[in-house]
């Protein structure tokens, strides 16, 4: 087992009882679903609640999944319907930018951005639907193609396009309408 | 390819998804179409926008499952001396039993077990029930013998001993009486304890005479 077997060996490893090798799944795909899910909630303890319980999930059901190169479209799909279950709570999720934009981001000299440009865009992402912050995040800020955003989202790909450039239109009447 | 096909295809130029053959007609659209060529460009400038308002941040926890192993290695060590030592303790077991033959009888409401060693050792140790007909025979044996005894003392004998008077005779069947009355006593005070304490096990080493004598009777009690 090493850190440059792929997701379907490692899957295999997991399968024979080896713990680590399911470790190293979770080392390789935590940072990602946990962002995509903070950016999707906009809140840090419930992000961090549903990355624990759906890689708990992934594992305890690490049997199931068929197509073992496909892990990480079947863990973010797992994470996707345990947001989904959280916001039809009585009490939904309520995603807050502005918390967000605390001390703990740090700006990187790749990307140079004021806090206030960076609060904007954010609280134009949370404010689209759902469906459609499911889509951008997905696409722009974890580049998955869309025949694996259709087995995440469970939804066709005509309609998962359909969505992006909607999605794509609001947010650029959202900046064009801050200038 | 015109402009709505171009449209269509946006996302997956933008991501680098498309075949030689869609990137070659779309390379042709876009350097006659500067509507479609800004398109693109916004397109870019979004994603780039995106990445650069929320970078991603390492996340406060870590979410590691336990290695089981380490504890499943711990139990398995413990699950093999618990193993090793149960075998040990059965062995250990099933050895005394082989060694010490435990005689194990049931009478009058109380269980009693008797170790006793191998047949094949000289001077092995029996038990036995002792029933009332056996003390019977115990005491009638002392009586004969006694009575054989004062029968001897009062025939006269060959050579100078004196014929005994009739006075000594008298005493000597008195002192018989005394004798038999005791044997009597005797006979009841053992039996006696024999109904209060339930089976009596005698136990006595057995010499090889002994042996012989039992090894004869169970060949003479074969057919």
């Amino acid at each position: 087992m090493k850190a440059a077997d792929t997701d379907k060996e490692l899957v295999e490893q997991a399968l024979e009882g080896r713990v680590e090798a399911f470790n190293l799944l979770v080392w390789r795909w935590q940072r990602q679903l946990y962002n995509f899910l903070l950016r999707l909630i906009g809140n840090r303890s419930v992000a961090e609640d549903i990355c624990q319980e759906a890689f708990l999930r992934s594992y305890l059901n690490l049997k199931k999944l068929r197509e073992r190169e496909r892990f990480a479209s079947w863990l973010f799909r797992i994470a996707v319907n345990l947001y989904r279950s959280e916001r039809r709570r009585p009490a939904p999720l309520a995603a807050d930018p502005a918390e967000l934009c605390d001390s703990s981001d740090v700006r990187d000299e790749a990307h140079p951005m004021s806090r206030e440009m960076q609060l904007a865009i954010r609280t134009l992402v949370s404010r689209l639907k759902p469906e459609l912050r499911e889509v951008v995040l997905l696409r722009f800020f974890h580049g998955f193609q869309f025949d694996e955003m259709a087995g995440i989202l469970d939804c066709p790909v005509g309609t998962l396009k359909s969505r992006l450039y909607k999605a794509v239109d609001e947010l650029r009447a959202g900046l064009e309408s801050q200038k | 390819m015109n402009c709505p096909d171009f449209e269509k295809l946006i996302a997956e130029r933008v991501a680098d998804e498309l075949t030689a053959e869609q990137r070659a007609e779309m390379d042709a659209h876009e350097q006659s179409c500067p509507g479609c060529r800004r398109s693109v460009a916004e397109w870019q400038k979004m994603q780039t926008l995106l990445l650069a308002s929320w970078p991603a941040e390492e996340p406060r926890l870590s979410f590691f499952l336990p290695n089981p192993r380490r504890q499943g290695r711990w139990l398995e060590t413990a699950r093999t001396w618990f193993g090793l030592a149960s075998m040990a303790v059965v062995t250990a077991c099933l050895l005394l039993l082989a060694v010490l033959r435990p005689a194990v009888s049931y009478d009058h409401g109380q269980l009693s077990i008797n170790f006793s060693k191998s047949h094949g050792e000289e001077g092995a140790i029996s038990a036995q029930a002792v029933t009332q007909a056996q003390v019977q025979a115990w005491v009638q044996q002392a009586l004969e013998q006694t009575t054989a005894a004062g029968a001897s003392e009062t025939q006269p004998t060959s050579g100078a001993s004196p014929i005994p008077s009739n006075t000594e005779q008298a005493r000597r069947v008195t002192q018989l009486g005394v004798q038999v009355e005791m044997l009597k006593e005797n006979q009841s005070a053992l039996w006696q304890q024999v109904e209060q304490h339930g089976v009596y096990l005698q136990s006595a080493w057995r010499g090889p005479s002994d042996q012989i004598d039992s090894q004869r009777q169970k060949s003479s009690d074969r057919p």
